[in-house]
């Protein structure tokens, strides 16, 4: 690395503000030649802004725009429009995260490469056609002439991803700013596509600026690390540096909270809006640290080492994790034997209609033929990637989704999963949907979102219980009583998803399903929300069906684990088994796709999820399937049980002892 | 594809027959043939004679849904509603009250409403657009809101003052063309102009606020920051991706009313003295004369349905979305 | 004995249960739609036109009141008057009773056509006469009437605006905890002295757009008022009547129209849209194609056909209706009543639409996982969260309605040919337009009623539209 060699793009007190509040404060940062800097943060915290300032593509609300950006002797904030319009696509290439809607929906994936080339390499005619083919065989895909002439249409999600980076690419770009660009795609295809960007980065050598709020992707892809928090960069770093000894206590606590890492540690609190004008540090109000001084004042830059800087009032006090900290949360054996919940060759199917009266001729199974237990006092995680059918399936255990065939036994009785449920069902078993900010009902107060459960079942027909019994439950979940008189827009994400449980919780069920409780929020906030059900599950000795796409998540929490693909449970057994010897191929290739804390870029699993539309005959995970055979081209594999309890169903089970 | 648009134009059918239905309930339950006549020979010598004459001379003097007096098919064919109502699916019209074969007027009018309406509904189009387009382009600005306000205060004209207004102002005070006539042929064009002129003008305010609001919606979509990430200029995101996106409602918006343009605009060509159908609708309304009311519903309604049916065929042309899945 | 008995016509009835619902409707979403009150008052163009709309609407109202005079008992029985008058025509007395002969231009003292006369040595000249009202006011007294009515009209503005400002604080004071005094702004602007304006219950209220608005409608309407006492502001129509008179009752009209179709369109719209999408289905596929249906039929034609045949039912049934009022009355409510029979399905398509995408929702499907009735679903949370879709939809309709019964009337199938009316004023004044010299005023004006009401209803639909829809554009 030569040191002396001037930066690809120098950052310099860049300050970007709406006249609401600051968005981002007083940024610096460099990103030199052929490498990676990782912008690392949560949502709200500024990241995206940063980007979009780079290429002077901020939205109007933006109104002050402070500092400079250098970019070989060049200001980018003070050139005129016409010169950036060169650089963008040019010299500075850009992805960003909504690779679904990316894409001009009308203009096939050719025009909008060509666009490209034609502006900034000039070119026209064959030549043309011909780069554009080859910077889509550059992005890995196949058949690129045939491509060219697709519309977007055509192409899955991780594909889109690829023809991004290829329009990114057109221009021969030195810097190549991706923002968020795998948070919208499953785990298997990101993998493909870190891997992707990886290799396009060292053929070009090109600089590279990626914003990401997954620590796990920051580690496979760094070589610079900028942890920002609240439009203010806390801590930054070489990759390395960062990863053995991260110093400042919110990269700390980042890593705390990260369930791959073991611990789930919750932070407290939530990130300051930028309409909240604080003084001082922006963590402090988090921060166990914080004094007096951190209050006040803004920290400055404290340089630890060469290019290891935070932002710290303390950078000399040893800071560990959380002393009284256990580290126990979910694993606390199964008590209870007694089955609370059997679901019996649950199928539930939908008719494909185009129109009006036409009787429907296609079916397409979305959840196939399913079998699951779940005790008392016990967590069971149902994984699984997007598509693969694992919120219909909770909600067809609730009858939210008619179920086409299958039984349901619930507290020893057994239902038919086609009749509509009585009250008394309906008491026992909650859900917890995925979207805080869609489910609760933003005209409705607290008080009237908890209570209308208990209205509507009677459960609770006293009217003074009923009060007593809210105020305990809005409690329990952490808010102040005054709460209850309030609509859920002034809460924050995590807030909200506090009050979706206390509303299944207030009909006292024994079972709860949540439906990826989790995923809309930021790691500092999901872990409270994780331990919050650990704690309400031990006190009220709820049975969890917890539906993820998070494995790691999932073997952390659950006593099992089932993972589903393409409407079918593939693998399910003992969470810690299934997370050291994967018996399935699929369940492997999702471990392996996760990226870690060590160097190592995360393995992609070849192709994508078919769709439910036409699903593969035979295995449905035979054409990505490394040990597909003949046998697995053509028939389903029954499920088999594995000597340590486990079941699989897969013809080539990968360990078999 | 194919099946897709065969299916839609099946589904036509139980509407038209709906419409049927309810005109014939309209103008035959709820106002009886015996109504009918008495309004047409004057309440003050009301003679039952009379009315029974009047109804058989224009073919009223049947039972409604089944005549008792025939026996078979013909007990259920031999009756008002077939013969009044389901014939128009032959488009057998019958007579006016005048006198006059309906279909046949019908079909000489049908040319001078569409000299009228498709011009304006074409240059309309066109010029809606283009203001539409340089609103966005200017967005955001003074002269947006601006541009907005005029528009608001544009569509809050009646139609009747742009009519009369420009009627009196051009073809009175300053002579330019004639006031009202038409002649056919070639000729018409000194007739036609000012009526086209009017109905575009009286079209903007609605026009260029409706497409503004459809080009600025396009605009802040997430393929529009690519686009600009790519490097391009303002005017080609403009022309390139955001109209052609936006003209996939127009476009389609425009078809749907294609048809309906043969039916002319009532209060156009009455003004201008336009033998179309539009002033043939206002003088069948006013002089009550219901059998051509009940014809123009008939055809204004397979019109519309035609041009849903359009609509279906045009969504599959401009947007590979539709035209591919 | 009282010397007049009220007449409650079913137009007014209804108008006033409307407004009556419409407030009880507003009060009980207070709190769920306040942040949409606020962004809405923060808009001038939204406070201003609803000024307008405000004036517009109190002239509506003050007509709707209406009763009958009684005359001399005969027998000991008391007998009434069979004409029916409104507060308005109370009101404007001098207006109505003050009738010339024929045209009278605006602000004019003489007739506008000469008549002959026996000159003074008995031969025949042709003479303007003085006009009744105007004939006798000295020549340069309309700049000074006009004058000394925006002055009057002023200081009554200035008056209602202080009344409007202390009421407002008080209410403030009352309300506002201690700590939620939001602090004055500390600039004090140039011409502008700073002004303790109340910021309650709307922060950003554009007291200045307001106060400027008010001030110069007291004036416009003080000086109108002065002038119309001595003048024929608008001039008379060809049978003598003053236009300004005509003018202002064919207010109540066009609201009427906008109001009462509304009134009919809302359930219809509302039921079938919100049951179309909520239960999906059978009842889907028939509300879909009654509405597809009620749509594939040009509009004109079914009011047309309805309202000829309407129009022979009243004629067959003359002793239903006990005075041309009511007779004129109930043409109007019927037109309205067809009118939104005919409105609905847009509404209906829209509400539709969206109950598919909201019953998709997480807060739905949680109220079904307790088992919540259908209906309650509906109506707790599926009606609240569309209220704003139904309320833009509203406003922005209403001006449309109003510019129906123009072109209703023109065509011959609008409101009753003797009733105000601004399309019977256009429909006369086509004729007018090509007399020699132009008889051009009854047009204005009714151009000018009509174009400020419907301006000011589009103005504030726009207004509605950006601060309740929570994706409009900027």
């Amino acid at each position: 690395m030569t040191i002396q060699q001037p930066p690809l793009l120098r950052i310099e007190q860049l300050t970007l503000a709406t006249d609401q509040g600051v968005l981002v404060n007083r940024l610096d940062f460099s990103i030199r030649h052929g490498e990676t800097f990782v912008l690392l943060g949560e949502s709200g915290s500024g990241k995206s802004m940063t980007a979009l300032a780079i290429l002077r593509l901020l939205p109007i609300s933006i109104q002050a725009i402070h500092g400079a950006i250098h970019w070989h002797g060049e200001n980018l904030l003070a050139l005129p429009e016409s010169r950036m319009r060169q650089l963008r696509g040019g010299a500075i290439g850009m992805i960003f995260q909504e690779a679904l809607t990316g894409l001009n929906p009308v203009l096939t994936l050719g025009e909008q490469i060509m666009e490209a080339l034609r502006l900034h390499r000039k070119l026209r005619g064959q030549p043309l056609r011909e780069a554009a083919s080859e910077l889509l065989h550059a992005v890995g895909i196949a058949e690129p002439q045939r491509r060219l002439q697709d519309y977007p249409l055509h192409v899955s999600g991780g594909m889109k991803q690829r023809v991004m980076i290829a329009m990114a690419l057109a221009g021969n770009p030195q810097l190549l700013i991706a923002d968020e660009p795998t948070t919208a795609l499953d785990v298997t295809v990101q993998a493909q596509v870190l891997n992707l960007l990886c290799e396009i980065q060292r053929q070009r050598n090109m600089g590279m600026l990626l914003i990401t709020h997954d620590i796990g992707v920051a580690a496979a892809m760094a070589n610079h690390i900028g942890v920002l928090y609240a439009g203010e960069l806390m801590e930054i770093a070489p990759r390395d540096r960062f990863f053995q000894q991260a110093t400042h206590p919110y990269s700390q606590k980042l890593f705390a909270a990260l369930p791959q890492y073991g611990q789930l540690l919750s932070i407290p609190g939530q990130v300051p809006t930028p309409e909240e004008k604080t003084t001082g540090c922006r963590f402090s109000s988090r921060c166990h640290l914080a004094d007096d001084i951190c209050r006040r004042q803004t920290p400055d830059w404290t340089w630890l080492a060469a290019g290891h800087g935070i932002r710290c009032h303390h950078p000399d006090l040893n800071f560990s994790v959380h002393p009284a900290f256990d580290t126990t949360l979910f694993a606390t054996p199964s008590t209870a034997t007694t089955q609370q919940l059997t679901v019996k060759n649950l199928t539930v199917r939908f008719p494909v209609r185009a129109s009006g009266w036409w009787p429907a001729t296609q079916y397409i199974t979305v959840v196939d033929d399913i079998n699951l237990t779940l005790a008392q006092r016990e967590t069971l995680a149902l994984v699984g990637e997007s598509g693969c059918g694992k919120t219909t399936l909770g909600k067809a255990i609730l009858h939210l989704v008619s179920p086409s065939s299958g039984h349901i036994e619930l507290d020893g009785k057994t239902y038919d999963a086609r009749q509509p449920w009585s009250n008394s069902q309906r008491t026992q078993i909650q859900m917890v949907f995925q979207d805080p900010f869609a489910s609760l009902n933003p005209r409705h107060t607290i008080r009237q979102i908890l209570e209308e459960g208990m209205l509507a079942l009677n459960t609770m027909p006293n009217d003074a219980s009923r009060r007593d019994w809210l105020k305990t439950l809005i409690q329990r979940i952490g808010l102040p009583e005054q709460v209850l008189a309030r609509y859920p827009h002034e809460f924050s994400g995590g807030q909200r998803q506090r009050i979706a449980i206390a509303r299944a919780l207030a009909v006292k069920p024994k079972l709860l399903i949540c439906d990826e409780p989790t995923s809309a929020l930021d790691v500092s906030v999901q872990a409270q929300i994780i331990r919050l059900l650990r704690d309400i599950q031990q006190d009220m000795g709820l049975g969890l069906l917890f539906i993820t796409h998070n494995l790691p998540l999932a073997q952390q929490i659950a006593h099992r684990t089932a993972v589903m693909y393409l409407g079918r449970i593939v693998e399910s057994g003992d969470s810690q088994r299934i997370a050291r010897q994967p018996a399935h191929p699929y369940t492997q290739a999702l471990l392996s796709a996760i990226p870690d804390l060590s160097r190592h870029l995360p393995d992609g699993l070849a192709g994508e999820a078919a769709s439910v539309l036409h699903p593969p005959t035979g295995c449905h995970f035979h054409p990505r399937c490394a040990h597909a055979d003949t046998l697995c081209q053509t028939r389903y594999p029954e499920p088999r049980e594995l000597p340590d309890g486990r079941f699989v169903r897969c013809h080539h089970p990968l360990h078999n002892s | 594809m194919i099946r897709y648009l065969l299916r839609r134009l099946l589904y036509a059918i139980p509407i038209l027959l709906g419409v049927n239905l309810l005109t014939f309930c309209l103008f035959f339950m709820v106002n009886t043939p015996d109504d009918i006549a008495r309004m047409h020979l004057g309440i003050k010598h009301v003679n039952h004679a009379a009315i029974l004459n009047w109804e058989h001379s224009h073919g009223y003097d049947l039972p409604l849904f089944y005549n008792r007096h025939e026996t078979h098919w013909q007990a259920l064919t031999d009756t008002l509603f077939v013969h009044k109502s389901l014939s128009m699916f032959t488009l057998h019209f019958g007579l006016s009250d005048d006198g006059r074969d309906i279909a046949r007027e019908i079909r000489q009018r049908a040319g001078p409403s569409l000299s009228i309406a498709l011009p304006a509904f074409i240059i309309g189009l066109g010029t809606n657009i283009s203001l539409a387009l340089m609103l966005v382009w200017m967005r955001a600005s003074l002269a947006d809101r601006v541009g907005v306000i005029i528009a608001v205060a544009l569509m809050s004209v009646s139609g009747l003052f742009y009519i009369i207004g420009g009627q009196f102002v051009i073809a009175h005070l300053w002579r330019w063309v004639p006031i009202s006539g038409f002649v056919p042929g070639v000729d018409s064009w000194r007739f036609v102009l000012l009526p086209i002129a009017i109905s575009v003008v009286a079209g903007i305010g609605n026009g260029m606020r409706w497409y503004r609001s459809i080009f600025l919606e396009e605009i802040g979509k997430d393929y529009v920051r690519t686009a600009r990430a790519k490097g391009l200029d303002e005017s080609r995101i403009l022309f390139r991706h955001v109209l052609k996106n936006g003209m996939i409602p127009i476009l389609t918006g425009a078809v749907t009313v294609l048809p309906l343009l043969f039916m002319g605009s009532l209060l156009t060509e009455s003004f201008f003295g336009i033998p179309g159908l539009g002033s043939y609708v206002v003088d069948a309304i006013q002089s009550q004369d219901f059998a051509v009311v009940r014809a123009m519903v008939f055809i204004g309604s397979a019109l519309y349905l035609i041009g849903l049916w359009l609509t279906d065929i045009a969504y599959g042309w401009v947007d590979p979305r539709v035209r591919l899945s | 004995m009282t010397r007049w008995q009220p007449v409650i016509l079913w137009t007014d009835g209804l108008a006033w249960l409307g407004i009556m619902l419409m407030l009880i409707l507003l009060f009980a979403s207070r709190a769920q739609m306040r942040a949409g009150w606020q962004r809405l008052w923060q808009q001038p163009l939204a406070v201003i036109s609803m000024l307008i709309l405000l004036c517009y609407g109190s002239i509506g109202l003050v007509d709707s009141l209406h009763y009958r005079v009684r005359l001399p008992a005969i027998n000991k029985q008391a007998q009434y008057s069979v004409t029916v008058y409104s507060v308005l025509d109370a009101l404007l007395t001098p207006l109505r009773t003050h009738n010339e002969t024929s045209y009278a231009a605006p602000l004019a003292r003489r007739a506008f056509s000469a008549t002959p006369e026996r000159g003074a040595g008995g031969e025949v000249i042709e003479v303007r006469r003085p006009l009744q009202l105007g004939g006798q006011t000295p020549p340069h007294a309309r700049t000074k009437l006009a004058l000394r009515g925006a002055l009057y009209g002023g200081i009554t503005g200035v008056g209602l605006l202080l009344v409007i400002v202390s009421i407002t604080r008080t209410f403030a004071a009352r309300t506002t905890a201690p700590g939620q005094h939001v602090t004055p702004d500390p600039e004090p602007k140039f011409l502008w002295p700073k002004f303790p304006w109340p910021k309650f219950p709307w922060p950003k209220f554009p007291w200045r757009s307001f106060s400027l608005t008010l001030l110069l409608l007291s004036m416009l309407i003080g000086s109108t008022i002065e002038l119309a006492g001595n003048f024929h502001v608008f001039g008379t129509n060809e049978i003598g009547q003053d236009v300004l008179y005509d003018s202002i009752k064919s207010v109540r009209t066009g609201l009427m129209m906008g109001c009462l179709a509304t009134l009919v369109t809302l359930p219809l719209a509302v039921g079938l849209g919100l049951a179309a999408g909520y239960f999906g289905g059978w009842v889907d596929d028939l509300v879909q194609y009654v509405y597809t249906t009620l749509n594939a039929i040009p509009s004109v034609l079914l009011i047309a056909a309805t309202v000829l045949l309407m129009q022979g039912f009243i004629e067959t049934h003359p002793a239903m209706f006990d005075s041309t009022a009511s007779r004129s009355d109930i043409r109007l409510l019927f037109l309205c009543v067809i009118l939104g029979m005919t409105n609905w399905t847009g509404l209906c398509r829209i509400l539709r639409g969206e109950t598919l995408k909201l019953r998709e929702l997480d807060y739905i499907q949680a109220a079904r996982a307790f088992g919540v009735p259908s209906w309650r679903i509906l109506w707790q949370h599926l009606l609240p969260n569309l209220s704003h879709l139904i309320l833009i939809s509203l406003v922005m309709d209403f001006s449309g309605l109003v510019l129906a019964e123009a072109v209703l009337s023109y065509i011959g199938v609008g409101v009753d040919p003797g009733m105000h009316s601004w399309g019977n004023m256009i429909n006369a004044a086509r004729l007018e337009l090509s007399r020699e010299p132009v008889i051009w005023w009854p047009l204005m004006a009714a151009f000018i009623g009509m174009f400020t009401l419907v301006l000011a209803a589009n103005l504030f639909a726009d207004a509605v539209r950006e601060a309740f829809d929570p994706l409009a554009k900027r």
